[in-house]
């Protein structure tokens, strides 16, 4: 099964082994991931806190639907990154739409537009600097 | 691109690699981060670094890069099964005014190898790939670090790439080597060896010294 994006929820909480660190990572990893990469908001360098709670995702674990349906977890559709919104079938995209407007995320596309820049302009609205071409890790 | 720091932790066994007057090979010194916990790294009696007793920390070495672009490599040594705390691993970017730098590592406990960054005591797991080690076994993992991507190579291959640069300082280069449950002997543990940074600037050995040290070991 081919790698998949995903937005979901950041968790937060105290490391076990280092009572003086904050342990942060997507959702995800309580559900068993454990081969992804992960595009934070923006991070106070002198608190390390993180300006939202939704971090975007590209998962290359072979099995996605553990998460499907997860209440945090927003699975994108696995389509082509060079394929174009119009060949995206309706109820992909609406399930695109909802994940965005869940989470206030204003990102909007043109038939035209193709599934890699719409992802690069959701990733650009978590933070700054996304580029799929450097967000990637080993398939499985 | 030029070497600016390596070690070969080649010395006697149980050296502290902190204080006690070790000298890394390229004639630079170690000195732990001011805002981790306490460390305990010391050498192996197989010329690698261990730590004495259970702790935590990250080793910075006392050269600075001719930039904040720069790769940093270590071979992870996995010995017999110890703690499942056991972590190890290069780091860069490494600033000591707060607990903040990138670094990749080799989680026994969550049989991973993880590209992680330290802002201000918070520990943001960037990335991982699954991947069990092998008693005996070597690896080199290498973090490179520029702007636009943080990787993390293990053996040559690409693991995992951020885009994130949160962090843009320079800083130095070092690793992080914890043994949280308890020490590491020299049977187990992850060991780490073979430490060398390279920076992006021209002129330099020309040939990296990490393979260098490899030719004298075969």
């Amino acid at each position: 099964m081919a790698k998949r994006y995903y937005l979901c929820d950041i968790v937060t909480r105290q490391d076990p082994s280092d009572p003086s660190s904050t342990l942060v990572y997507p959702k995800i990893v309580d559900f068993g991931v454990k081969n992804f990469v992960a595009h934070y908001p923006p991070q106070d360098v002198d608190t390390g806190l993180y300006a939202d709670s939704t971090v975007l995702c590209l998962v290359a674990d072979a099995n996605h639907q553990q998460l499907q349906g997860v209440e945090g977890i927003d699975q994108f559709p696995d389509f082509p990154l060079h394929g174009r919104m119009s060949a995206m079938a309706t109820p992909a995209v609406n399930a695109v739409q909802a994940a965005l407007q869940k989470r206030g995320m204003p990102v909007t596309w043109t038939q035209s537009q193709g599934w890699g820049e719409v992802l690069r302009a959701i990733g650009t609205a978590v933070a700054p600097g996304f580029h799929e071409a450097n967000f990637d890790v080993l398939d499985v | 691109m030029a070497v600016f720091a390596a070690d070969t932790f080649t010395g006697a066994d149980g050296t502290a690699i902190v204080g006690g007057g070790y000298t890394a090979s390229d004639g630079g010194t170690w000195s732990e981060h001011p805002n981790e916990l306490a460390g305990t790294a010391c050498l192996s009696d197989a010329n690698a670094c261990r730590t004495s007793a259970a702790g935590l920390s990250m080793y910075i070495h006392s050269a600075t890069p001719g930039g904040a672009e720069y790769d940093v490599e270590l071979d992870v040594i996995c010995k017999t099964a110890a703690s499942p705390a056991d972590v190890t691993g290069p780091a860069g970017r490494i600033l000591t005014a707060a607990r903040t730098y990138y670094f990749g590592n080799h989680s026994r406990a969550g049989a991973t190898w993880e590209l992680r960054k330290f802002v201000g005591g918070v520990n943001t797991l960037l990335g991982s790939s699954a991947g069990a080690l092998t008693a005996g076994v070597t690896y080199h993992a290498k973090l490179e670090i520029r702007n636009a991507a943080k990787k993390l190579f293990v053996d040559g291959v690409e693991l995992i790439s951020s885009a994130d640069n949160v962090i843009a300082g320079a800083g130095q280069a070092g690793f992080r080597q914890s043994s949280a449950g308890a020490a590491m002997t020299n049977s187990n543990g992850y060991h780490a060896d073979s430490f060398v940074a390279t920076d992006l600037t021209a002129g330099g050995a020309g040939t990296p010294y990490y393979y260098d040290r490899r030719r004298r070991a075969a």
